[in-house]
């Protein structure tokens, strides 16, 4: 059987995913009554926004291989420094401006330290998230006063014909990364790299040109959801990223991309962020607790991994691949090894006694 | 253990042991002598069992905790639902011991995560889904479950028999110092002394060499994340203990401190290499910056920042040192000749 040839985005990948969000929606359309009205939608798309708009540079990261731990204290810095600037009595777009721009210094540090110092990029990321809280603690001594600029207000909870501002924006994001990371020689070294580091290198490829860019986006990423953020709620404090970093990574897996690097798209990734937020909408609707929520949350992110990972171990084709996909379940009761991988015989130890040196 | 087995006669296998090497755990000890050298010399020179009972009831847990993680890391994968297991025995222990059940609530909490572990372990071996995303998943799941228990954080009759054990002191030791160090005594023993630790160590040094020698790869895999599971849930029954309450946000703080004290501990991400005790002196380090910061009467905010450049400085300095050990061997090899010919 003929490979295919890789490309970027694969269409069955990229639908499937769709595919369960049009489900939810329809689900949630027959059972509660509202639930696809257009104001309840364009609530939804907009809280989706805010979690697509900071998974960008997650997605980037995830398929170079890595991770940033720091979405956190990015987002929350960001948003802490905005008002804190708003406070200092500077004017409104400069703030902006210098928000992003620290947001994107700070992701550069995190890739610097994984490309050239070749830290890990969950210790490094992780170490900085702690030093981001420091700072934004301090910078605040921990009560942040202000409020956010009159525009980021209305670029964070205004709506045009009905739409959301925030999902203009996150559609107009959507577009520009789709399109840098399928036709640019950034995202097409985002995906080399990410599968092969040794042969991108030897390709000559960029390699940790791209990793450092693909950390400085995520710091612009998530600065750029901090301060939008803080125009929703209309003040910042401290904490207020905390619930961003594990939804941020599992909306890209949900959406198929591999934590191993080299699979997935930021498609896939709007697609999570849809499906996430259209399931906790309709739990809400139907009153099931932050318990039960929690519990279907984590389902979800099994199920989908599952799903993912059976369809990375199919690719030689074959039907009924999803259940070959619960690997060598009796190998628990097998002397050694995994149903299906191929043991050489393990010869015995020559126990002859070996002839002696001559001399003696 | 008097001859290693298919030796040949005739070839010298006796080695001398190196004079000494400088272990990437020590690293982390000298930073917990330092810091605690500073804690003291801070608060005018004496050391009462009032602070040594702060400072390892603050440090207990997160050791606990920190211990369980390195049994994961050692295999090459990460355990995010920790933080959860230890909100999920809290709770549970708290409940219970509303009802005056609290010996009962112990059993459950441990067996609820030697279970939680299982299914852990069972999706990274079984269904293969990467450990962070199955554990990130399961945490929820884990959470979840906690809250339906106790939704709200309450304070219920944790008896005193509990806090006497977790929070008291038996002469001037405080019981946590002693529970300390028994949990070093108790991970030496499993990871250098047990079958199970042996093969751990092999499986996260080489994965495929192992099972080619004959490891159960899967089952060993599988009982790491057991192991964690029962020590995250030993942290929430000391924490019910320690803090005399149950509260279902307790954990979160656990999950990202555990995995920075195994790293500052010395274990390598990368799984194989690492030990148990490096992880509780990580816990102390890392529990002991703030106390620190605060007898230096410097801001306790910086513990952030410090704790930060503890953990990236900590792994720089590990890895210049497993480069330069490298460089060393490298070196070494070519002139090195085979023994018995002179």
């Amino acid at each position: 059987m003929s490979r295919q040839r890789r490309s970027y985005l694969r269409p069955v990948e990229v639908a499937g995913p769709y595919a369960l969000v049009a489900l939810a929606l329809i689900g949630g359309g027959l059972a509660i009554p509202g639930f696809l009205s257009l104001s309840h939608l364009s609530s939804m798309s907009g809280v989706a926004a805010y979690l697509g708009i900071i998974a960008i540079g997650q997605t980037l990261v995830l398929l170079l291989g890595g991770i940033d731990l720091s979405v956190p204290y990015l987002i929350n810095l960001s948003a802490v420094l905005l008002v804190g600037f708003q406070v200092a009595n500077f004017s409104g777009p400069s703030d902006f401006a210098l928000v992003l721009v620290i947001g994107l210094g700070l992701g550069l540090v995190n890739g610097l330290g994984v490309a050239l110092l070749d830290i890990s990029p969950l210790v490094m990321t992780l170490g900085m998230n702690s030093i981001l809280q420091g700072i934004a603690v301090i910078y605040t001594g921990g009560s942040p006063q202000g409020f956010p600029p009159a525009f980021v207000t209305t670029l964070a909870t205004g709506t045009g014909a009905g739409i959301p501002y925030v999902v203009l924006l996150w559609v107009a994001l959507i577009v520009l990364v789709t399109l840098v990371l399928v036709f640019s020689r950034f995202g097409r070294s985002i995906y080399s790299v990410g599968s092969n580091r040794t042969a991108s290198a030897l390709c000559g490829l960029p390699v940790k040109r791209t990793i450092i860019a693909a950390y400085a986006i995520s710091g612009l990423s998530c600065a750029l959801g901090g301060i939008l953020l803080v125009g929703y709620q209309g003040s910042a404090y401290i904490g207020m990223g905390d619930n961003y970093l594990l939804p941020s990574v599992a909306i890209v897996v949900i959406g198929g991309t591999s934590l191993a690097g080299g699979k997935g798209s930021y498609i896939q990734t709007v697609a999570g962020a849809l499906l996430i937020t259209v399931l906790q909408s309709a739990l809400v609707t139907i009153n099931v607790n932050q318990a039960g929520q929690d519990v279907l949350y984590g389902v979800v992110i099994l199920l989908m991994a599952y799903f993912n990972q059976v369809a990375v171990s199919r690719e030689g084709g074959g039907s009924k691949a999803w259940l070959r996909g619960l690997h060598g379940l009796g190998g628990w009761l097998e002397p050694v090894g995994r149903r299906g991988d191929v043991v050489a015989p393990i010869p015995e130890p020559v126990r002859e006694p070996v002839p002696r040196a001559t001399g003696e | 253990m008097s001859s290693l087995p298919h030796v040949p006669s005739g070839v010298d296998v006796s080695f001398q042991r190196p004079k000494f090497i400088w272990q990437r755990s020590y690293t982390a000890a000298v930073l917990a002598v330092l810091l605690l050298v500073l804690d003291v010399n801070q608060s005018n020179g004496h050391f009462s069992t009032i602070q040594a009972l702060g400072i390892s009831n603050e440090a207990l847990p997160l050791a606990l905790v920190a211990v369980g993680e390195t049994f994961v890391i050692l295999t090459n994968g990460i355990d995010l639902s920790v933080g959860s297991i230890v909100t999920l025995a809290n709770v549970t222990v708290a409940v219970l011991a509303g009802h005056g059940l609290a010996g009962f609530g112990i059993v459950l909490a441990i067996a609820m995560g030697a279970a939680a572990g299982l299914v852990n372990g069972l999706i990274v071996c079984y269904a293969r889904i990467a450990p962070l995303i199955a554990t990130l998943a399961t945490s929820s799941i884990i959470v979840g479950i906690a809250l339906y228990i106790l939704p709200y954080p309450g304070g219920s009759t944790i008896p005193g028999w509990l806090s006497s054990w977790t929070a008291g002191t038996i002469g001037s030791i405080p019981v946590s110092t002693i529970w300390l160090a028994l949990a070093v005594v108790a991970g030496w023993i499993v990871l250098r002394r047990t079958k199970f630790g042996v093969n751990l160590q092999a499986l996260g040094g080489n994965e495929a060499s192992s099972w080619s020698a004959g490891i159960r790869v899967m089952r060993v895999r599988t009982l790491a994340y057991v192991a964690a599971g029962v020590c995250s849930a030993l942290a929430g029954i000391a924490l019910a203990g320690l803090t005399q309450s149950g509260d279902p946000t307790i954990g979160a703080v656990y999950l990202l401190n555990a995995v920075a004290a195994v790293i500052v501990g010395g274990t390598s991400l990368s799984g194989g290499v690492g030990t148990i005790v490096g992880s509780i002196y990580g816990a102390i380090v890392l529990s002991l910056v703030a106390s620190v910061l605060f007898v230096a009467g410097l801001s306790t905010n910086l513990q952030f920042i410090v704790t930060g450049v503890i953990v990236i400085g900590a792994l720089l300095v590990h890895s210049l040192q497993s480069k330069r050990g490298a460089r060393i061997v490298r070196r070494a090899r070519p002139t090195s000749e085979p023994r018995g010919d002179s």
